[in-house]
């Protein structure tokens, strides 16, 4: 799927502090969900971003009673958080002259019921892997980490969200 | 892909849990490595432990890259989206109505946060349901709400445990 044009990490300015007064939004994606035979996003769904980047086929894993095949909401979940660690990670590192290369990201996620309303909860743990990093520097890089990655944030303290009900005449954005 | 008789997950999901631990029902385990610049987001691959997600990262333009992979906001909001679909879905069902029309949009900006100087995620989630009636699919909407997981991690987080491993 991927032309082997140079890739280039992004700049190190992106580690600067933002001094301005309200969110500036640098980035904007749309994924759309339908779903499929089952009409079940879970069961039976498709993904597909606005820009086709992302197009994937969403199954139930065994585990809940499904035939697997596809993936799922809570390795999207694992995959972006993790993505998003391992690429503010490199940063940090690359800032601090520190060489990582061969880091790995691992998030786990548990998708549980949740004693306090007897409803669902997702649960994630991350393994960070940096062969060669004395303990030490590592854990301090994997703390400044923690405050830097908007996932971690998010798992923290929650972010802004919106739901909202499209009229049935609204033309589709995408 | 076998596409055969795929079915969605039974109405007891609905059924409200009485036990007192977290009970983990699903667990999978996703690996980001670095590739080619070592920095996961340009030139990273996500990998789940079953290997049925298997993606090349790349930056969008926004960010000076070539596009062409995906990135982690995508696959934040596709699980968010996914997620919210089959709870709608469920409910929806309880209710006795047979609806194939569902869509979920999920818009996920990255952005600056005036409140650390850092980064933030925005989420704007926007449901289509365009055969029942508006005051139904609301009532729909704000239950949903309430049983997606994804939805109660963007209200208030959730457990997350980092650890550096050997």
């Amino acid at each position: 799927m991927t032309r082997n044009t140079t890739l280039r990490p992004p700049p190190l300015t992106l580690l600067d502090k933002y001094h301005g007064k309200d969110i500036q939004t640098l980035y904007s994606t749309t994924v759309t969900v339908t779903g499929g035979e089952a009409n079940h996003g879970r069961a039976s769904g498709l993904a597909r971003s606005d820009d086709g980047e992302l197009s994937v086929d969403l199954r139930l894993p065994k585990a809940l009673g499904g035939p697997g095949g596809g993936t799922n909401p809570e390795q999207l979940f694992a995959a972006g958080y993790a993505a998003c660690f391992h690429g503010a990670l490199s940063l940090l590192a690359a800032r601090a002259a520190i060489p990582i290369f061969g880091a790995s990201v691992g998030v786990t996620v548990d998708f549980g019921r949740d004693p306090m309303d007897g409803l669902y909860v997702l649960t994630a743990r991350m393994r960070v892997h940096l062969p060669g990093v004395e303990r030490v520097i590592a854990e301090e890089l994997v703390r400044n980490t923690e405050r830097f990655c908007p996932y971690t944030k998010m798992t923290k303290q929650g972010i802004a969200s919106v739901v909202s009900l499209a009229e049935p005449d609204d033309a589709d954005r995408s | 892909m076998d596409d055969k008789n795929l079915q969605a997950p039974p109405l007891a999901l609905l059924d409200r849990y009485r036990g007192q631990e977290f009970l983990p029902l699903y667990t999978t385990r996703v690996t980001v490595s670095g590739g080619s610049t070592g920095h996961g987001r340009a030139s990273g691959v996500a990998r789940s432990d079953d290997g049925n997600l298997d993606l090349e990262l790349r930056l969008p333009a926004e960010f000076g890259g070539p596009g062409d992979g995906t990135n982690p906001e995508q696959l934040f909001a596709a699980g968010f989206a996914a997620c919210f679909h089959g709870a709608l879905n469920l409910l929806a069902k309880r209710d006795g109505l047979k609806l194939d029309d569902i869509a979920v949009e999920a818009e996920v900006s990255f952005g600056r946060d005036p409140m650390d100087g850092g980064y933030a995620l925005v989420i704007d989630l926007r449901v289509r349901m365009p055969s029942v009636e508006r005051r139904v699919a609301e009532e729909f909407v704000r239950n949903a709400e309430r049983l997606c997981p994804y939805a109660k991690m963007a209200r208030q987080g959730t457990v997350n445990i980092v650890a550096v491993v050997d």
